[in-house]
């Protein structure tokens, strides 16, 4: 199989790394999170030009942040999912750039710091201001503790005078 | 003293005359392109009711002196060429016009449009107005080699001597060398009107209108009637040199005959329009540097060949 | 001198015929636009225009969701319009929030902010419902009730409180002055 080829040839170079084919043309890669710069040098080194999209899946019972780098090959036509593991604590989220490798990768880099507080070390950028005002920074709206009802009655003074059982937010 | 009233009673007419003309000509535009578009388009007064409006705003944004002078200076500018031009039988300083005369009256207002643009600071508005001016640049060569080529076949640079040899020997455009001529004024008739191919400079989308953006209430209604008059001024013009204008003297009433004269130059003014329109409708915008070297070649290729012509 | 207030009625018809819009394409409702202005609705017919500068225009076109980061836009938007001038407001997302009721990050009641003459209802609000509002605010013109431009003068304590809780005393200074620090930053790298 083609996908299967694929990943055999990455994973003899990779050891550390896990691969596994999802199906036809999709791949998926699971790769510890200090040795993510290696596996995407050699990625595009083996035909995986395109970077897609970087994403965060916040898993809070496991305290955990997912990212997911997703990657296409023009040369193979393959959709590439690099998925990484990193602890969700605000000071310990950190991972380092790719943005060297891949530059379209400083703008998901801001993207996932702006509503994940996830810090990309070495993005020079990352202070810079992104999609968030001024008075949202530092508030990772996207997390899954983040009390949405609560920030959204304060900041538009939103009063709860229909609501008549105080469980029930009627609007 | 009867000669200073009539005379200051005959430009307020042509005045009046010309800006109504030209409001009906912006209406017209606005009319044929939207039938053009399948739409039905706005009445044909619209534009009266624009400018109404705009000169009725509550509130006015000035920017400074020049800024209010820039106005002005195109309005009076574009009211001097119309003074110059032949309008049929009347026309007030219509012995003293002189084909380059007309031409750099009928081009300065959009100096001074650009005068009030630069001097609001809007970067917009800069950028359009350098637009405008590499524009005008660019218009310059085939305006020049057309108005060499009239000068040559008519052996006087006369706007009113033009048209009355004209009634002796057949339009313009019935000679070769004049004809070329003709179509290259034509083609920069499109860029004095504004019109598509060559509008970069006002284009709405891209440079959210250019000079224009920020002129605001009074100024733009000022705006508008410049504009209305300069339509009317450059149909006039291009009808009276390459159209063969138009001096009816069948009738035995002075006053049938002026306006029979009237009449026969609308019709020609419309014409005129109606191929900017079309040209307008059809064709799609030209970048500037695309604009600059195709009035640097195919305008001034025909028109140097029709001066050249007309020259042997 | 001329008394102006006679030509009253002559200056409203011109105001209600000739209605120059700045649409501020926020949201979906920036997509049902083009349907509006060409030849299937045509709203040129009652002399509309679409407009790119603030500076020359009526009637004034929110057409969806507000995020206060466009809605500091938005403010700055109007304000620069000369002063016969008209807010419209499409879509149930300016009207209270809409689909986005909880979201963090849109407005709830944009008249809090700005006067709005007319608000359309929908989620988005069809060409024709469109049309019927841009109706109801020609009569609001010619009977004299769109009066928001004056609302917002008389009433402009109420609208700058509910902005500057919205965002902080001093915005626009620190809007202005925002990307200066990486202006520099930049200049230096240079």
């Amino acid at each position: 199989m083609r996908e299967q080829a694929i990943i055999d040839g990455i994973l003899t170079e990779a050891p550390y790394a896990e691969g596994k084919v999802r199906r036809e043309r999709r791949v998926e890669f699971k790769v510890p999170a200090d040795r993510i710069r290696d596996f995407l040098k050699l990625l595009r080194e083996k035909g995986f030009e395109l970077m897609l999209q970087i994403t965060v899946v916040d898993w809070p019972k496991d305290g955990e942040y997912e990212l997911v780098y997703q990657m296409w090959s023009i040369e193979h036509r393959t959709h590439a999912m690099v998925r990484t593991r990193i602890p969700r604590e605000l000071d310990k989220a950190r991972m380092p750039t790719v943005r060297d490798i891949y530059p379209v990768a400083e703008t998901y880099e801001r993207d996932a710091h702006d509503f994940f507080g996830v810090y990309f070390e070495g993005n020079e950028k990352m202070e810079m201001p992104w999609i968030l005002d001024d008075t949202e920074q530092g508030l990772f709206p996207y997390r899954k503790d983040f009390d949405m009802l609560a920030y959204v009655k304060k900041k538009y003074m939103i009063l709860d005078r229909f609501d008549e059982n105080k469980d029930n937010y009627v609007i | 003293m009867v000669v200073v009233v009539e005379t200051a009673l005959k430009a307020v007419l042509i005045l009046l005359y010309a800006t109504f003309v030209g409001f009906m000509f912006m209406g017209i535009i606005r009319i044929v392109t939207a039938r053009i578009h399948r739409r039905v388009g706005p009445p044909i007064y619209q534009p009266i009711l624009d400018t109404i409006k705009l000169l009725s705003k509550k509130s006015n944004i000035t920017h400074g002196l020049i800024y209010d002078f820039g106005i002005i200076y195109a309005l009076g500018a574009t009211i001097l060429a119309l003074m110059f031009i032949p309008l049929g039988s009347i026309g007030i300083l219509r012995m003293y016009g002189d084909l380059i005369l007309i031409t750099f009256l009928l081009e300065i207002p959009m100096l001074g449009i650009m005068f009030a643009a630069m001097s609001s600071g809007n970067p917009w508005a800069g950028l359009g107005s350098q637009r405008a001016l590499l524009t005008l640049l660019a218009i310059q060569v085939p305006l020049g080699f057309a108005i060499v080529a009239l000068a040559e076949s008519y052996g006087t640079f006369s706007t009113y001597q033009i048209v009355m040899a004209q009634q002796s020997m057949g339009w313009s455009i019935i000679h070769l060398p004049l004809l070329l001529a003709a179509v290259a004024y034509d083609l920069v008739l499109q860029a004095m009107f504004g019109k598509e191919p060559f509008d970069i400079m006002i284009a709405p989308g891209e440079i959210s209108l250019g000079p224009m953006v920020e002129f605001g209430g009074k100024h733009m209604g000022i705006l508008q009637i410049q504009h209305a008059i300069a339509l009317f001024a450059e149909t006039l013009f291009f009808s009276n040199i390459f159209l063969g204008g138009a001096v009816i003297t069948s009738f035995a009433s002075p006053v049938l005959n002026t306006l029979a004269s009237l009449g026969v130059l609308l019709i020609k003014q419309i014409a005129v329009l109606m191929i900017a329109i079309f040209m307008g409708a059809i064709f799609p915008r030209f970048t500037i540097d695309q604009a600059a070297r195709f009035y640097w070649k195919w305008p001034t290729i025909i028109a140097a060949t029709g001066a050249i012509l007309a020259a042997l | 001198m001329v008394d102006w207030r006679l030509f009253e009625p002559l200056f409203d018809f011109a105001r209600r015929k000739s209605l120059w819009i700045v649409a501020f394409c926020t949201g979906c409702g920036g997509i049902e636009m083009p349907p509006l202005m060409t030849s299937r609705y045509d709203l040129e017919r009652f002399g509309m225009m679409p407009n790119p500068a603030p500076r020359m225009a009526d009637l004034f076109l929110i057409t969806g969701y507000v995020t206060p980061k466009t809605l500091k836009r938005i403010i700055i938007t109007y304000e620069m319009q000369p002063d016969p001038k008209y807010v419209m407001a499409h879509g149930s997302c300016p009207l209270n929030g809409g689909i986005y009721w909880d979201a963090y990050n849109a407005i709830k009641h944009l008249d809090r902010y700005l006067p709005v003459d007319v608000i359309i209802a929908g989620c988005m609000p069809r060409p024709e419902a469109v049309m019927d509002g841009i109706n109801k605010i020609m009569e609001m013109i010619e009977n004299g009730t769109a009066d928001g431009w004056k609302r917002y003068k008389e009433n402009y304590e109420y609208y700058k409180k509910n902005q500057d809780e919205l965002f902080g005393e001093g915005w626009r200074e620190r809007e202005a002055r925002r990307w200066i620090p990486w202006l520099m930053n930049r200049k230096k790298e240079e």
